[in-house]
């Protein structure tokens, strides 16, 4: 079974290579329980994605259907930010509201490696800012009152080294 | 229309900026905005005021165009510091009929003349608002303010509902040739003559074609305009991810970020702290930093007892309580330690501190019971009938050796002797407690294995060829090392040897100090190496070089050894590899002899010769500072001993000349209850 067929929620129809279709475990598995099997005309239905951010996903898992089989993590291990490939980068390299559809659309094709380099490209947007710059980054309004954003203050302060 | 490139500025309610409201900085940008484009500054109250008496005057009278300039010079920062002094001595004044209106036509010129800048400046002012509560105080101000059809006597209205040119009159008629052209500000209710056929023209464009025409549009504004088309777009790509998001990859996202970074996420907004306070978040963040559950039940425990807001997440505060302590021990000013004083003139020979209590055993033949928290010597231990060298300690035993050569088992408790262990024959140098068993070694050249519950002797080891300096004892196996510089293994239930590590590759001085861990024995001698020993096969491992001097004390744990000198420096090592990863020295390094030393996974802790004791990063080898430095360091004032807890740092001090009192410093690096 070397091709696909995937249907966005926008009826656009994408014939891609299986191998790198099955990068998504949603996928594999609806193609396992739909039986599909080479020469088959069905159509994979993708309800929750449309054709602009398929066609983002799909460019991504070609690049990356070679890639070693993700390790599960340790417990214990701290997580990294600092490891996105470069190529990664320059494919997130989006507005917030693609990287925002990017992320449901891997958590619901169930693409741990997108999932993961989507959401730590979230977070480096949130590392080292103070409130009011994050408030700027997401455009979030600052909904305490004085009184309770100074008490928050003083319960997440935080001691620096130097 | 909802186009926000072709979007106009909101007008404030203009009601609201009345002469008490000159501090509102917000309305002054806009209304310096406004004035600024060439339309008229129209105040509700004004006008009204002017209706009563001036019915159906269009032109706005002197004293109502007078004050709304008076308005934007008090409300405007930047023209107070130009201009201050001659305008504010007019502004409370009521009289300015005198006025011949150069002053204002000064204002309006120096307005008028700044260019862009300025009102890009308010420009942005207004658009970092979030997108949804500008689009909300857009509609608000329509509701608002009418400012439409309250202005209509002042302003002549086309029939496309768009103002036009008005004439303004200063009524002393001084100034018949100064004509202020005046128009509506332009805005979202009263937009520019002909935008609705333009917008209609653009909308009868295929998407093609409106790509063509934004590319003109953009080509056509000038660069504060493309900024203000930048800025008006921009939040419409904005996601607040962490609230928009499924909970559970909000969360994700956030696993993702250091402690430091969820602390000020958390200060953002309610919904971000609710999502970073998450319990099982924090836990992940405990469990990266090694903190392990024992720790999370005495924070909660504490928070309970001082703070009444259950709602904090126990794992957050069992973080944050740990780096608070981490911060208090390397950067936070020490603070002043509890002085113990006892025993007399006497050297402080062993130091055990567990829980709330410290036992000090000194030369002057007693051992003292110290309470942590009150610093009171509960108890003195009196009965050996020579100096005490060497103690254990567990739960309220104490456990003593002297060179009476007896040792003596203690309740620390009632202070009662329970048993004098009498066989050697010799000063009890040193003893290892395991469970209820403790075994001694001796200047008689034996160790001695006693039950401390019977107060029985069990075993005697018989082998070594001098004094017993060092030993380890680890519920199997005993562990040996002796003046005759060798290390013996023993199994102490047959009283055998199991293993003499000596010959070509053994010490070639005396063995001073020991450290086994089941599997490794690494022992220290005055031939300046450090050793480390198979404990099964007897082979010898690595042979750790590097230090000058005497190996006086050592820890190991989790394969990592570090040692402390008298050549005065302290040496982390790997014992798996048999390499030197640090050398704790440099410009603060210890001036002499290094006594005593101590070690987590962040901090060694070194106390000398030279009265002080340092705290170093255990990672980098770096110096972090002094924790106690004795006035009388370098001219006699020692620190012997040190112990220390997660929170405490007990310090035993004095000299052998008298420059320095014999007694305990305890240090306390524990959070202020908040």
């Amino acid at each position: 079974m070397p091709n696909i067929k995937l249907q966005s929620c926008d009826n656009e129809v994408f014939t891609i290579d299986y191998e790198v279709a099955k990068c998504s475990t949603t996928i594999k598995t609806m193609v396992d329980d739909l039986g599909l099997e080479e020469g088959d005309d069905e159509v994979v239905p993708l309800p929750n994605v449309n054709s602009s951010i398929l066609r983002k996903v799909i460019q991504w898992a070609t690049y990356h259907k070679d890639d070693p089989a993700v390790p599960e993590e340790e417990e214990n291990k701290e997580k990294r930010t600092d490891d996105i490939s470069s190529w990664d980068s320059d494919f997130l390299k989006v507005d917030q509201g693609t990287l925002f559809e990017l992320i449901l659309a891997a958590n619901y094709l169930d693409i741990k490696g997108l999932l993961d380099v989507t959401c730590k490209t979230v977070a480096n947007m949130i590392k080292g800012k103070t409130p009011e710059e994050i408030r700027k980054t997401f455009n979030i309004k600052n909904d305490f009152t004085p009184e309770e954003e100074e008490q928050i203050r003083r319960e997440n302060e935080w001691c620096e080294d130097k | 229309m909802d186009n926000p490139a072709c979007s106009t500025v909101d007008v404030p309610p203009l009601h609201k900026t009345d002469q008490s409201s000159t501090s509102l900085f917000d309305d002054s940008e806009l209304e310096l905005q406004c004035y600024h484009n060439e339309g008229v500054i129209v105040d509700d109250e004004e006008r009204s005021e002017d209706k009563t008496e001036h019915d159906d005057d269009i032109a706005m009278s002197k004293a109502a165009y007078s004050d709304v300039v008076m308005n934007i010079i008090q409300s405007s920062p930047s023209w107070k510091n130009k201009d201050s002094s001659e305008i504010n001595s007019n502004s409370e004044n009521d009289d300015i009929d005198k006025e011949d209106g150069s002053d204002t036509l000064k204002t309006d010129d120096n307005y008028r003349g700044s260019d862009g800048e300025s009102s890009n400046i308010s420009l942005c002012s207004t658009y970092s608002e979030p997108y949804i509560k500008r689009k909300r105080s857009e509609e608000m101000d329509i509701d608002e303010t009418d400012f439409y059809s309250e202005g209509k006597n002042l302003l002549d209205v086309d029939k496309d509902g768009n103002a036009s040119i008005k004439k303004i009159k200063l009524e002393d008629g001084s100034n018949d040739k100064l004509k202020v052209q005046r128009n509506i500000i332009p805005s979202k209710e009263n937009p520019p003559v002909g935008i609705h056929s333009w917008i209609q023209k653009f909308q009868e464009w295929s998407h093609a074609e409106r790509l063509v025409a934004l590319n003109k549009l953009i080509d056509t504004c000038n660069h504060s305009q493309v900024r203000y088309m930048m800025q008006a777009i921009e939040p419409q790509f904005q996601r607040d991810f962490i609230s928009l998001l499924p909970k559970e990859l909000a969360l994700y996202v956030l696993s993702f970020l250091e402690p430091r970074d969820l602390l000020k996420a958390a200060q953002t907004c309610r919904y971000w702290k609710c999502l970073t306070d998450d319990n099982l978040l924090w836990r992940e963040k405990c469990i990266e930093a090694g903190i392990d559950l024992d720790s999370v039940s005495v924070a909660t425990k504490r928070n309970k007892n001082r703070v009444p807001n259950s709602a904090i997440s126990p794992w957050k505060l069992t973080y944050l309580r740990k780096h608070s302590i981490e911060m208090n021990w390397r950067v936070n000013p020490v603070k002043a330690s509890k002085i113990l004083k006892g025993h007399d003139d006497h050297v402080i020979t062993c130091l055990q501190f567990c829980g709330n209590k410290i036992v000090s055993g000194s030369d002057d033949n007693t051992l003292k019971v110290w309470s942590v928290t009150s610093g009171k010597c509960l108890r003195t231990l009196v009965g050996h009938t020579g100096g005490v060298w060497s103690s254990q300690m567990s739960g309220n035993t104490i456990i003593s050796g002297s060179t009476d050569r007896t040792l003596k088992v203690w309740n620390a408790d009632t202070g009662h002797c329970i048993h004098t262990l009498y066989g050697h024959t010799s000063t009890v140098r040193c003893m290892h407690l395991h469970g209820n068993i403790v075994v001694s070694g001796s200047r008689d050249m034996t160790l001695r294995v006693w039950n401390i519950d019977t107060g029985g002797c069990l075993h005697v080891l018989v082998g070594h060829s001098a004094a017993v300096r060092c030993v380890q004892y680890d519920g199997r196996l005993v562990v040996s090392g002796a003046y005759d510089s060798t290390v013996k293994v023993w199994d102490p239930q047959s009283e055998t040897c199991l293993h003499t590590l000596a010959g070509d590759e053994g010490h070639t001085n005396r063995v001073y100090s020991l450290q086994f861990d089941g599997v490794h024995v690494v022992s220290g001698s005055l031939d300046t190496t450090i050793k480390v020993w198979d404990v099964e096969t007897g082979a010898l491992k690595h042979t750790l070089l590097g230090h000058q001097s005497l190996t006086s004390g050592m820890e190991l744990r989790n394969n990592i050894l570090v040692s402390g000198n008298a050549d005065s420096t302290v040496k982390v090592w790997d014992i798996i590899t048999g390499t030197c990863l640090q050398t704790l020295k440099g410009p603060h390094k210890h001036q002499s002899a290094v006594t005593c030393l101590q070690f987590n996974e962040k901090f060694v802790i070194t106390s000398s010769d030279d009265g002080t004791v340092k705290l170093w990063d255990v990672n980098t080898g770096e110096f972090i500072r002094d924790l106690v430095s004795l006035e009388s360091g370098g001219s006699g004032g020692v620190v012997w001993r040190i112990r220390a807890s997660e929170t405490k740092l007990v310090c035993a001090v004095g000299s052998r000349n008298g420059t320095e009192e014999t007694k305990l410093l305890v240090l306390d690096f524990d959070v202020e209850p908040k």
